[in-house]
């Protein structure tokens, strides 16, 4: 059995270790939410939520469609200011940040899009690289993107095997198939060797046994790295499997913050429902 | 149950107010079937031309006496190569033009690519509407006009002929392109964005990869449309097949007129089997 990979023991231990280089930029970051409320035009995505996440932590956000789970993420991503309350990112609001200093926080920060968000007519390779470019210069970078030697072309070999997809490297992404895109979208984002993985529904298009792999493997380079990972996911069952805690949102509120085992069934069912997706379909 | 009457829909009215403009224009104008009915002199002319399209001429049809003239095909064929010529000087001015004008024009530089909350900044506007400015004086006037223009300004020189294709054409290419620009798919770029990636290197890495196939292709286009645009400026005096095509109508050399003709079409026809096979390569 896989008993929680993600239980705090190991990770915690790696945080503290600290593995990140002279800039910092790859140890692990946490958050610390109160009362964060968001409004996207007439809507509002968020209202009054309180989350508090550890460096190091594993965290599964479930909850019905139009919950707030991808708004949260983005918050959390810093890609997104709150309307109101206080959002800690690494120990200090976006708002205190200057422009660059947003870049680097940003660029500590691997991020799994629902949709991918990968370039069709390029590569694997060179959207997998694309990952780095934060970090890179901005003569270099785009250089070492288009133009990769033998060195970063087996990294990034390596690490699409790690998901499954080694011989994709040199594969438009527009003739891979939907899961395998996705699993494109992943090895860019661990390609970016980010501190916190955020991730969107990662696992939407594949199938069972291929997202409990993903999930895994997820878990298993943040615990390497040490790195905080949230991750946005329908499947219930799943989520109640591999994470040690859970957080359960509902119309923009957390509704539950537990850990699988104290987690009562009719918790689970309260959150999705009325809601008109089904907890474990999409 | 009755279904409620609606208003008379705007469909309807903007048929009408396009159809009353035609029929205006048309009195105003004072077409009518007569119109098309040629002149005896004129049907015959047309009859000539016609038949002449079977026939076209493989050597001058009234021969030079003096000697040393070239032969009649290699003259043809010089022509189009000056054409080609023409149109790719024209192409390889407007394109680095249009490249700078496309970006300020369009929002996609402006903004980071957030469907969400995308907003162009004021001063952005200011930048971005002075280039929008600059594309409109560019093309909306003709090349044909410009060409008139540096004629005056230049005298007969390739440069004023090449000048004047360049300069609209880099307006036509610089609004198509900030159009297509806006148009590609964003979410790669906001998701480098998102990764820390600073916006020219997000603009270029992330959105421009999406939009290039799409460029590429209508580059192909334009490269075409240079190509007709550079025989007519011959109408003008510069050395393409405009020119001979001109002269060989005038001595009513009919069957050359037909030799130029299908070189011209020639042209065009390798110009889009070129941008076919290119875009058959990038997946377009």
């Amino acid at each position: 059995m896989n008993a929680s990979p993600g239980s705090e023991g190991p990770a915690r231990e790696n945080a503290a270790r600290g593995p990140g280089g002279a800039l910092g930029e790859r140890t692990p970051l946490g958050f610390g939410l109160s009362g964060v409320r968001v409004e996207l035009g007439a809507n509002e995505a968020l209202r009054s939520l309180d989350l508090r996440v550890d460096p190091g932590e594993m965290v599964a956000l479930i909850g019905p469609s139009g919950a707030g789970k991808t708004t949260l993420l983005r918050v959390l991503a810093g890609a997104l200011e709150p309307t109101g309350g206080v959002a800690l990112i690494d120990g200090r609001p976006l708002a205190a940040r200057s422009e660059r200093e947003r870049r680097a926080l940003r660029a500590r920060i691997g991020f799994v899009h629902q949709d991918h968000a990968l370039v069709p007519v390029q590569t694997a390779l060179t959207n997998v690289l694309a990952g780095r470019l934060g970090r890179w210069g901005a003569v270099r970078g785009p250089l070492r993107t288009l133009f990769p030697g033998r060195a970063l072309q087996e990294e990034v070999h390596a690490l699409l095997s790690r998901v499954g997809i080694g011989d994709a490297l040199f594969e438009r992404v527009d003739r891979l198939s939907g899961g395998q895109q996705q699993r494109v979208a992943v090895a860019r984002a661990l390609f970016q060797e980010p501190g916190c993985l955020l991730a969107d529904e990662p696992v939407s298009s594949v199938d069972p046994a291929r997202a409990r792999a993903t999930l895994e493997l997820l878990q298993a380079v943040a615990r390497e790295r040490g790195a905080t990972l949230v991750v946005s996911l329908h499947d219930v069952g799943l989520a109640r499997r591999l994470f040690p805690r859970l957080i359960g949102l509902r119309a923009g509120r957390v509704v539950f913050d537990a850990a699988p085992e104290a987690l009562r069934s009719n918790e689970v069912d309260a959150l999705f429902e009325g809601a008109n997706a089904a907890p474990r379909a999409k | 149950m009755s279904v409620r009457r609606r208003p008379l829909p705007a469909r309807v009215l903007a048929t009408l107010g396009v159809s009353a403009a035609a029929l205006t224009a048309a009195w105003a104008l004072g077409l009518g079937p007569a119109g098309l009915v040629p002149r005896a002199a004129g049907a015959e002319l047309a009859r000539d031309l016609f038949a002449a399209a079977f026939t076209p001429a493989l050597d001058y049809q009234d021969p030079p006496s003096v000697p040393g003239v070239q032969p009649f095909l290699l003259g043809v064929l010089g022509a189009a190569l000056r054409t080609v010529l023409f149109a790719a000087a024209a192409m390889s001015l407007a394109v680095p033009l249009a490249a700078p004008l496309a970006l300020l024009a369009s929002d996609a530089l402006w903004t980071r690519g957030d469907p969400r909350s995308d907003s162009v900044p004021r001063l952005a506007r200011a930048a971005q509407w002075s280039a929008r400015l600059v594309i409109a004086l560019l093309r909306s006037v003709h090349e044909l006009l410009w060409a008139i223009l540096f004629l005056s300004a230049l005298g007969l020189s390739p440069a004023s002929g090449v000048v004047a294709l360049a300069l609209p054409f880099a307006g036509v290419l610089a609004k198509i392109g900030s159009e297509m620009l806006d148009e590609a798919d964003r979410r790669a770029w906001h998701a480098l964005w998102m990764a820390g990636v600073p916006r020219g290197r997000a603009l270029a890495l992330g959105l421009f990869p999406n939009a290039a196939p799409d460029l590429v292709s209508y580059g192909f286009y334009r490269f075409e449309c240079a190509l007709r645009s550079a025989a007519v400026l011959g109408f003008f005096g510069h050395p393409t097949l405009g020119l001979y095509l001109v002269q060989s109508f005038e001595n009513l050399h009919l069957r050359e007129v037909w030799t130029y003709l299908y070189a011209m079409i020639a042209l065009a026809l390798g110009a889009e089997a070129w941008g076919a096979a290119v875009r058959r390569r990038i997946g377009r």
